[in-house]
């Protein structure tokens, strides 16, 4: 090989060594700017009442415990519109994670597993496949106790099933155990 | 008379001593390299050398003979190096990445994150335990995770070899576990071109390999001014290789998302003087990969873990594809080095290093609708040194001072915080032979590592420092009786705690757990005894070597389960660094035996007792019972190979900690290997993995819950390497 060729080959490895890290290591970036799904709201509106039960972890995984882990309130026999918030409370101002969920639709579904108690779900909300959301349902229940019902976000990138979907599909962004009473 | 115990090589192939009455048999292929005979007491005797049959050399040494002639023979032969894979089957693996090259047919296991990265287990001990020492330079990246596999590319490595005692303190103060050496060798030393050129491709996969390097050597030029002669002493080298892969298959299904692709580049120039008394390398060395890890492995919560469990195959398996998507990891190291060496006195050398490795890592994590907070990480170590060495007629003395500079810096999503680390090291070895024969080394080092640690919960920034140090020691002796080496060592090691193991916080993607330093955690101290039987290489039709060895370790840090965390994801894993007492006791077997000259066989066990004291239980990732057995005919130019691996099921896991799926149980897979040497210059081979494709899930694979192991493989390669020589 000439020796003018070699010279450029090699002049090509070694500045590729001077790629640098400009981060400066005593001035670490904050802690807490990951954005987080820290909030679920869910609103139950029936006969022109309307609640709002939530779970609050303010701080994200790890930390403190959650704040706030309301008991669901619920009259048997009456049908309750139901509507869900995902809230990113960790910064000074809130964001509403829903409003992207809602672009992403086509990858996301909300799962409801009652357990104890008799409560028949209805999702009304789609995604722009005809695929089932999640995020605004009708809830009925048939007759008075305590239970939980779970509440269930999965993100199923491609893979999302038809009605009524399937809960296996995917990894969960949020799942939260809530007590419930029927009265 | 016949010379004894001379070291005779021929190119890169195992070396062999002469026996009592001077002869010595070498099983080479037909080829042209360097031939050399070594022994202590005569000028070392060299010259490249054609082989195309069966020959027989009669070499006459000048033998200066004196009293202190045996001395120095075994001061020569006592290479407590172990090397660690077998040369001759290298080439069967150019295709792979190192760590999975060096598990073939060694005591060398991994940790495993699915199909990509592989991480090196040797004795049970990895990571920040291990020391990877990379052109001579210790590698300093982020060992720490077990989904952090060393960044090299081991295409034309030529020197794999593992030390243990004082030599492996030599390199650095966290030698608990020895160290791996691993080298593109030294720069052709006659003149002329050398090309080395590969081409790999492999089905499981569907995965390609190019890699080339080429020496240049200039002519010896006859004193003609002092530029010129100068000039001469030059030797250059330039490589390159380059490889990619789409999804893996498992036996029965796709694993997606376990493409890959990487690049790495390298360039050397050494200087020697006509009197080979000053010698000057400069090294530079860039490694790039990016690769996928596997989608079905990304659980949120528990319940997508059981789901995980309870289905016998991975819930999220796609079509093949080459498309790399989250999460994935990017990585790219780079290592400079310099070095020159002088003499002082006709026995006393120096040695001035200066190496500079900058390290970044950007973890992609799979994101759903959040905003994307990719991990990324950039490590910069300076490691300056500056060493002695004395050869005086029995003794090797040497002594060094090494210094390190680390800075650590992240951005995005917070796991580890930045740090500086600034330590220096002292180290001094001795080498000696007694009358009787036995040969002895000596290492002592002294380690002070001080730690700057950056914190910044909420807009201000915290300084934590700490310092740590300790004093590191090995001492060994070796014997030699009729047909067989021995070998004792005894020392203690000392290694401070990292930064990850006191300051980590968050949420470990891929490792589905929630991970929490502890700051108050203090070094670790290893204790170490261990025995080691060989029988002389190239002696005879069969060779074995046994070692058996114990270290204790007083405050082992580990991580350990502990009350899982509440989250909006329900009830999260968490797991805590803290320290216990162990003890490891292994024993490790080689046997080799050539049954003609065409069949041969190797058996390779390795056995791991670990145990975790303070606890009364074992330790948490410990490499299972292993055995390996390989059969080799050759004849002509033409060479195959079968070999057979069974691994145990883990019969020393934990039993009071939680593992989230009991130990897989044992499986034996089948490989094959088929080499075609038509010249000297061309060899052609094909290569079976996995070859009855089995389902097996290893212990080691930190994807084990989720999907099986690679399934079967054939990959075929064609490799180049030609010398020209310029006097001709």
């Amino acid at each position: 090989m000439k020796p003018r060729v070699l010279f450029a080959l090699c002049s090509i490895w070694f500045m590729a060594s001077c790629a640098k890290d400009d981060n400066r290591v005593n001035n670490p970036p904050n802690q807490n700017d990951e954005e987080l799904i820290t909030s679920l709201l869910v609103e139950l509106s029936a006969g022109g009442a309307s609640q709002t039960y939530a779970f609050r972890d303010p701080d994200g995984p790890g930390g403190n415990d959650p704040v706030q882990w309301d008991t669901l309130r619920l009259q048997a026999g009456v049908s309750a519109q139901v509507r869900l918030s995902f809230l990113d409370e960790s910064k000074d101002t809130t964001e509403d994670i829903t409003l992207e969920i809602m672009d992403e639709a086509e990858d996301h579904q909300v799962f409801f597993t009652p357990q104890g108690v008799s409560i028949s779900i209805t999702v009304t909300d789609t995604d722009s496949n005809g695929n089932l959301l999640g995020l605004e349902s009708s809830w009925t229940a048939s007759s008075a106790g305590t239970g939980t019902l779970t509440i269930t976000l999965k993100h199923q990138p491609e893979i999302k099933a038809a009605a009524p979907g399937d809960i296996a599909l995917g990894e969960t962004d949020v799942e939260v155990i809530f007590p419930i009473r029927v009265d | 008379m016949p010379l004894e115990r001379a070291v005779v090589r021929f190119g890169s192939d195992r070396a062999v001593y002469t026996d009592a009455r001077g002869r010595f048999e070498l099983l080479v292929c037909s080829k042209t390299a360097l031939f050399s005979v070594e022994h202590a007491g005569c000028p070392t005797y060299a010259l490249p050398l054609e082989i195309h049959r069966d020959t027989t050399l009669e070499i006459l040494m000048s033998h200066r003979f004196d009293a202190l002639d045996e001395v120095l023979v075994l001061e020569r032969l006592a290479a407590p190096a172990t090397e660690v894979v077998d040369l001759n089957l290298w080439n069967a693996t150019a295709d792979l990445d190192f760590g999975q090259r060096l598990e073939r047919g060694s005591s060398i296991r991994l940790i495993r994150t699915g199909a990509s990265p592989a991480k090196p287990v040797y004795q049970g001990f990895t990571g920040n335990r291990l020391l990877i020492i990379n052109e001579g330079v210790r590698m300093s990246g982020q060992q720490w995770g077990f989904d952090h596999a060393p960044e090299i590319d081991p295409v034309f490595a030529q020197e794999i070899q593992f030390i243990s005692g004082s030599r492996a303190l030599w390199y650095g103060p966290e030698a608990l576990g020895g160290a791996l050496t691993v080298s593109r060798g030294a720069i052709r030393p006659e003149p002329g071109v050398e090309l080395r050129a590969l081409q790999t491709v492999s089905t499981n996969g569907f995965g390609a390999k190019s890699a080339f390097q080429l020496d240049v050597r200039p002519k010896q030029q006859h004193a003609q001014g002092v530029v010129r002669s100068l000039l001469s002493g030059f030797g250059f080298r330039a490589g390159a290789s380059v490889w990619g892969s789409g999804d893996v298959h498992a036996a029965e299904y796709n694993l997606s998302n376990t493409g890959r692709r990487g690049l790495d580049m390298h360039w050397a120039i050494d200087w020697k003087d006509r009197q080979n008394r000053k010698k000057f390398e400069l090294f530079y060395d860039r490694f790039q990969e990016q690769f996928g890890l596997l989608y079905a492995a990304q659980v949120g919560s528990l319940s997508d873990l059981e789901r995980a469990l309870e289905a016998d195959k991975p819930l999220y398996i796609k079509d093949f594809t080459y498309h790399i998507a989250a999460p994935r990891q990017e990585v790219v190291h780079e290592l400079f080095k310099a070095s020159i060496q002088g003499k002082l006195t006709g026995e006393t050398e120096w040695l001035a290093t200066y190496s500079r490795q900058v390290n970044f890592r950007d973890e992609f994590d799979v994101q759903s609708v959040l905003e994307p907070s990719d991990l990324r990480y950039a490590i910069t170590t300076h490691l300056p040194e500056l060493g002695l060495e004395n050869h005086s007629g029995a003794l090797h003395w040497k002594a060094k001072i090494q210094g390190l500079y680390q800075a650590n810096t992240y951005q995005g999503r917070f796991f580890l915080p930045n740090f500086e680390r600034r330590g220096l090291g002292l180290m001094s070895g001795l080498e000696f032979s007694d009358a009787r024969g036995s040969f002895y080394e000596v290492g002592l080092r002294w380690d002070v590592d001080r730690f700057s640690i950056y914190l910044n919960p909420d807009g201000n920034v915290l300084e934590r420092k700490s310092s740590f140090s300790g004093p590191s020691v090995s001492f060994s002796r070796t014997n030699w009786a009729p047909g067989v080496r021995s070998r004792w060592t005894v020392g203690s090691v000392y290694r401070p705690p990292h930064v990850h193991e006191r300051y980590s916080q968050g949420v470990h993607h891929g490792q589905f757990s929630y991970e929490s330093g502890d700051s108050n955690l203090r070094g670790e101290r290893s204790w170490e005894l261990s025995y080691e039987l060989e029988s002389p290489q190239g002696a005879g039709a069969s060779s074995w070597a046994v070692q058996a060895y114990a270290r204790w370790v007083d405050g082992f840090i580990q991580i350990r389960p502990d009350q899982p965390i509440l989250t909006i994801r329900g009830a999260y894993p968490a797991f805590v660094y803290d320290q216990t007492d162990a003890l490891l006791f292994g024993l490790d077997g080689r046997y080799r035996r050539a049954f003609s000259r065409e069949w041969s066989a190797e058996i390779n066990c390795n056995l791991l007792i670990p145990r975790d004291i303070l606890n009364s239980d074992w330790l948490f990732y410990m490499p299972p019972l292993q055995a390996k057995a390989e059969l080799n005919w050759q004849k002509g130019l033409y060479r195959l190979s079968a070999s057979g691996q069974w691994t145990a099921t883990a019969f020393f896991a934990p039993e009071k900690q939680e593992d989230f799926a009991p130990p897989p149980p044992a499986y034996f897979i089948i490989g094959l290997d088929a080499e075609f040497r038509p010249s000297e210059r061309w060899s052609f081979g094909l290569r079976l993995d996995n070859a009855l494709n089995a389902s097996y899930r290893d212990y080691l694979d930190r994807f084990r819950y989720y999907a099986d192991a690679p399934g079967f493989n054939l990959a075929l390669r064609v490799i180049y390497r030609g010398a020209n020589s310029f006097s001709k």
